[in-house]
This record gives C-alpha cells, structure tokens and sequence, in this order.
C-alpha cells in the first residue's frame, strides 16, 4: 500500500490504509476463527475473542469486492467494533496488521495500532500499542512469539525482535532486538529469564497469618 | 459484638480518626503512623453472609453504583454458593453467580475469582480494569483500578505461585503484584509499581521493577 497520508491528526494514517484483507493468508475466516476461539482458552465469555473475531470480520469483509454487497458488513463491523470498546475497551482497528493465535488475556483496556503484530503473541490488559506523539506517522511492529506484560505501552516507530518479553508497566519506545527482555520507564534490558521469570523466593507460609 | 447490624457497619466503616485517637488507650501493637485496624476482625467464614455484604457497602460508601461493591459482594456469595445444602437453590445460586461474575467481568473488568481469599473490608476503588486473581487478600486492603494481582510468566498459576497481600496493604492504581510473593501487611505499593519480590511489612515500594523507597 501507499505511503499513509499526510492529513494531520489522523491517527488512522499511521496504520496501513486497510484496503484489502489482512488477514493471515491461507486460512480461511472459519479455520481461522475457530484457531482463535481455542487460542483463548475455548471460552465463549472471553472478550478478547471476541474482539479479534470482530477484527478478523472486519478485514475479511474487505475481500468483498463490490461495494453494495460490503456496505452491510461495513456497518456491521463497524456496529461491533463500537461494542467492543464500549463494552470492554478494546480497540484493536481492523487495518492494524494481526497474525495467528493472537491472544488478547484478561479483560480489555487495550489500544493496537500497531503496523504489524506476528503469530502467538500475548498481551494483557491495559496494553497500548501506538503512536508516540500525534506528529509522529509510525506506529510499532511486533514479531513472532511476545509476551506482553499488563499495562505496557510500546509506542513509536520500533520493531520488537521474535521470542522478547515485554514486563508489565513497561514504556518501550526503542528497538528490541530478537530474545531481549525488557522492563521498566522507560524500558531497560534484563537478563532473560532472570527477573521477569521468577519471582523472588517462594512465598513463606501459607494464607495471611493475622487473619 | 452485640452490636446491632447498622451501627456495626458504622462503626466498623466511618471513623478511623476515632479509632486511632482511641488506639494508644488500647495499647496495641499497632504500627506507628499506620492505620489502625478496626477491632472487629472475626474471619468472613464467621460472619452471615447479610453481615458482611452490609459491611462491605459501608467499605464501599453505601454507594449502589459503586463496581467494586458488586464485584466483592458477588464474590461473597459465590463462596458461598457451593456450601448451600438445598440442590435447586445451590443450583441457582450457582447460576446467578456465574452471570454476575461474567457481567462484573465485562462491564467493568474486575475479576475477582471465587478461589481468593478475600479478607474483610476489602475496598476496590474506582472504575475496574482489576485482575485479581491473588491466593489471598487480607483485611482492610485498599485496591485501586487497573491494578493486577497474578502468577509471573512461565508458571502454572497453582495457588503457590500467586501472591499474597496482606492486611491493610495499600496498592495503587497500576500497580502489579505477579508471582508467588508476599506484600506484607502495612505496606505501600505506589502507582504503576510492579511487585516481583516479597515486600516487608510497612515498606513503602515504587518504580518498575519495585524499589523500596525511606519513608
């Protein structure tokens, strides 16, 4: 696709311009629906399978060549998308790029305007991909197999490498390259599997003693 | 504790200043500037469930709109729920829980599982966004929105990889508290704070990771 364009304040530029499906190809709507669907645990109450499902519509309706037959979809689509932000807070557009067994955990409070997300990544609740400043025409892309830790926010035009662990509350505005964990404001490199995997000593004893 | 069920609840709710003008009359141990804890601290499993609802809208500020109320007061029942000896009532109750919990789920995202132990006086404040899923959460623990309590990445989320938040900790908005740790009663957890190590009693903690800062 084209260059996003130049119209100021329009966060949707920085987001392909989502002409055609985006979908990950060789899958059909079904398969791919129903990989979702076990992705989040085969839970029908999940929102974030909802919501991707809602996405996943969203860009297959765009495989609809003709414009009378895709209006009804397009309102569809854009009926639920309004949903799903009203109801749980997840906004995850169409256009931002999602590949397979994408897993939205927990509830919602989530923002995706990223560029590109790759297969089996992970984010929790209150993650925000975008933007790093409204001037600014380049949101992230994420590769394969990422953890992303609650409330993190990765902002700006970066790449994050395959296999990385994002911590909790971290702002990522740089790079990562491939294996890397981060954590913290903004975001410092640790050893893998060091301080994000596990927790310092086994809790003590058992349930609260002063109860 | 004779006490009749409303002055209880205003009693044990409203006026702390009180409590802690009359706490050195009572000699307690009590911790030097904190809070001090309400008398009353008979295990929820001691309580009529009417009881400890009605405590919980004191907690709450007698307000009906509050999320948090719904989210404790659902969790209450659903403790209790499986204990109800008549089938077609434990059945419904069963029921009404369920609905409650995926409603509470999804309009304001407190999760708050039934497995918790949650302790008495417990306050979730503000609008949700809450994942809860702790071992245990103790007396007179104040939760703000957006907070997490859950296992750290990698492990299998058994209750002895959860964390236990002791009595009258404080957590603030954003904070997270994953893995099998301890944040030990009195203590502070400030915004935005994530907690991966034990944190002592009346410790204050900040930062991403948590650093303990002098108070």
């Amino acid at each position: 696709m084209s260059q996003p364009g130049s119209s100021k304040d329009d966060l949707g530029s920085a987001l392909p311009v989502g002409t055609e499906n985006a979908n990950p190809p060789g899958i059909g709507l079904g398969a791919l629906l129903a990989e979702d669907f076990r992705t989040h645990g085969s839970d029908p109450l999940s929102p974030g399978f909802w919501a991707l499902a809602i996405h996943r519509f969203g860009n297959w309706r765009m495989d609809v060549s003709h414009k009378l037959l895709r209006a009804p979809l397009s309102i569809l689509y854009r009926g639920a998308y309004r949903g799903a932000i009203t109801l749980w807070g997840i906004d995850l557009p169409y256009n931002a790029k999602i590949g397979r067994r994408f897993r939205i955990a927990h509830h919602g409070a989530v923002f995706i305007g990223s560029r590109a997300i790759g297969d089996d990544v992970t984010i929790r609740h209150s993650v925000t991909i975008g933007l790093k400043r409204k001037s600014e025409r380049l949101a992230p892309i994420i590769g394969n197999r990422i953890e992303i830790g609650p409330g993190a926010c990765i902002v700006g035009d970066i790449q994050v490498g395959d296999d990385s662990l994002i911590g909790a509350n971290t702002v990522l505005a740089q790079n990562v390259p491939p294996g890397s964990s981060v954590i913290g404001v903004p975001a410092r490199f640790v050893a893998p599997e060091k301080e994000l995997d596990r927790p310092a000593g086994p809790a003590d004893a058992g349930p609260s003693a002063s109860r | 504790m004779l006490r009749n069920l409303s002055t209880g609840l205003q009693e044990a709710v409203a006026p702390k200043r009180d409590d802690e003008e009359n706490a050195p009359a009572a000699g307690a141990a009590g911790p030097p500037g904190g809070p001090v804890p309400v008398t009353d601290n008979r295990p929820v499993e001691d309580m009529g469930l009417r009881e400890l609802l009605a405590e919980d809208f004191g907690t709450h500020d007698r307000g009906l709109l509050e999320p948090g109320f719904w989210a404790v007061a659902a969790h209450r029942v659903g403790r209790r729920a499986a204990n109800v000896k008549l089938r077609p009532a434990r059945v419904a109750l069963e029921a009404a829980y369920k609905m409650a919990f995926t409603g509470i789920d999804w309009v304001w995202g407190i999760h708050l599982p039934r497995s918790v132990d949650v302790g008495r006086r417990v306050r979730l404040w503000h609008n949700g966004c809450m994942l809860l899923t702790a071992r245990s959460i103790g007396n007179d623990v104040h939760i703000r929105h957006d907070t997490t309590f859950g296992p750290a990445r990698g492990t299998d989320g058994t209750p002895a990889t959860l964390p236990v938040i002791e009595d009258r900790a404080d957590i603030g908005s954003g904070a997270c508290v994953l893995g099998g740790v301890r944040v030990g009663h009195d203590a502070v957890v400030g915004a935005n704070t994530v907690v991966l190590k034990n944190v002592p009693p009346h410790a204050t903690v900040l930062g991403v990771p948590a650093r303990m800062i002098p108070t």
